[in-house]
């Protein structure tokens, strides 16, 4: 065995296991990231039906962990809690009801003149936040308010911004950690992700950043287009019959944007390579019999994991990047 | 001379060895099609329990149907959709159940390689020892192996437990039932 050999067969044993370690990571980011995208999809999805099915109305002891449609908390190994599962406050149906439609997100939402196209709607939120119940509309109000009835009942996707935001963290924190709390663990700094095949979700920082509502009127050309533009249904047969008067003319879509911070760490020991090669140097390079701390580049966990910011460098949560992504999500009567 | 007899013997020993290793190139690229396959059928799965809580007998035959078109090339055998948990108290992923129940699915199969091709085999002698091991060995000579018995063979090779393919994942289910209270 030659010199020459033996050189190969070192720079070959170097050489070898980093690019197996490159190639299996390329394939792990290739497979699991489009997953990861179908399921936070799913995750943001699953949760506006969730709050559309208004779980709570079961009330305490039913349907649910702890009642009024609330969940277990998911947690560590340790029993420290991650995600909380508690969606709703209140102690009966009704409270949370009220607390729903008397929030600020609600009357936002209905101060917006075209969310009045719904009468029904419209005397909910003056029997509650009106306090209006002397005259006919009033009484009427108060019916609807007293037997609970809901946007989503009169066929308006109304979405709560914070108790969806809860329900997909939890579906987030749930999904990626497959329901095993051994796969949630915590970074050096101390923040709570899911592992998940060489990914970090950190589901508690996951939120749904925007809803943006439209209405679109079937009986006129250009809300029928614009409403088979959102969501890829023809209205055509749906407006058959209807008059002028139809409340069923409007349809409203709502459309989710969400963003679920995650990094990266591998599932080789990659990142182990990169950190003895950056951390190691020849005895004699550039003259220097050792090593000098002061002027050598040391291999760095803050960068490892993206830190300062990552590749865009502006990220809203330090150390990682957001994933974001939309869907359309509307109620057919 | 001698470079003639070296070239053959070469000759002899390279023609196997690139068998060999052409086989194992083809195996390889097969293992690999045919495991990224299989996870994309497991994902599509793993997505359709996590919007149902479960595999709805319907979304169960089309997979199925799906799964067995997969499975039609000679390298994949036995393949079925995993519907059993290992955990306690989790049941089969075709039973419906309430929002957050966790649901274990996936896809089995097992990946048969592919051997290169062995026109006749010996049998073994009864006492294990090869043709020509030792002096006075060739009255232990049994015959060659039948077509039924390399068949036999290869099969056991390749249905080997540790060829077996799974890709399983429990997650919960996202969707709420109001008939299950």
């Amino acid at each position: 065995m030659t010199v020459k050999t033996i050189f190969k067969i070192l720079l070959a044993s170097m050489v070898l296991p980093v690019l197996s370690f490159l190639v299996i990571e390329f394939y792990n980011v290739s497979s699991v990231s489009g997953e990861i995208g179908r399921l936070t999809n799913t995750a943001a999805y699953q949760a506006a039906v969730l709050f559309n099915q208004e779980s709570y109305k079961v009330g305490a002891g039913a349907g649910s962990y702890n009642g009024l449609g609330n969940q277990k908390s998911v947690v560590d190994e340790f029993g420290e809690v991650y995600i909380s599962g508690k969606f709703y406050s209140g102690e009966t149906p009704y409270d949370v009801y009220k607390n729903i439609y008397r929030s600020r997100d609600f009357r936002e939402w209905i101060s917006h003149e075209v969310h009045q196209v719904w009468r029904n709607i419209y005397l909910v939120d003056l029997y509650l936040n009106w306090t209006w119940y002397d005259d006919e509309d009033g009484r009427e109000g108060r019916f609807l308010a007293e037997s609970l009835m809901t946007p989503s009942n009169m066929g308006v996707p109304y979405l709560n911004k914070d108790i969806v935001s809860k329900m997909f963290r939890w579906n987030l924190a749930e999904l990626f950690s497959g329901g095993k709390p051994q796969n949630i663990k915590k970074d050096r700094q101390g923040r709570m992700y899911s592992s998940y095949n060489g990914y970090r979700v950190y589901a508690q920082d996951a939120s749904i950043t925007n809803l943006e509502y439209r209405v679109y009127d079937l009986l006129t050309t250009s809300g029928r287009s614009g409403f088979m533009a959102a969501t890829n249904v023809d209205p055509s047969d749906m407006i058959v019959g209807m008059g002028a008067d139809d409340e069923r003319r409007y349809v409203a879509v709502v459309g989710i944007e969400y963003s679920v911070p995650m990094s990266y760490e591998g599932i080789t020991p990659i990142k182990r390579a990169f950190e003895f090669v950056w951390n190691t140097e020849v005895e004699g390079l550039n003259g220097k019999s050792q090593r000098d701390v002061n002027t050598t580049q040391v291999w760095s966990e803050a960068v490892a994991d993206f830190e300062s910011g990552g590749f865009s460098g502006n990220t809203a949560l330090e150390g990682v990047l957001p994933l974001p992504g939309k869907l359309i999500y509307f109620i057919l009567r | 001379m001698d470079g003639g007899i070296r070239f053959i013997f070469k000759t002899l020993v390279k023609v196997p060895i690139i068998i060999m290793v052409s086989f194992f190139i083809f195996n390889l690229f097969s293992f690999t099609v045919t495991y990224f396959r299989l996870q994309s059928f497991a994902s599509v799965v793993m997505q359709t329990a996590v919007q149902n809580n479960y595999i709805p007998s319907a979304e169960y035959a089309t997979l199925t149907a799906s799964l067995q078109d997969i499975a039609s090339t000679d390298v994949i055998g036995d393949a079925f959709i995993v519907t059993e948990s290992d955990i306690a108290g989790v049941p089969d992923a075709t039973v419906k159940r309430q929002y957050g129940d966790p649901v274990t699915v996936g896809v089995s199969a097992q990946f048969r390689f592919i051997w290169p091709l062995t026109p006749r085999d010996q049998l073994r002698n009864t006492d294990s020892r090869f043709i020509g091991y030792g002096p006075g060995e060739s009255s232990g000579f049994s015959g060659y192996a039948s077509q039924s018995e390399l068949e036999r063979r290869r099969e056991a090779i390749a249905g080997n437990e540790l060829n077996r393919i799974n890709i399983v994942y429990t997650v919960p289910g996202l969707k709420y039932y109001p008939d299950m209270n």
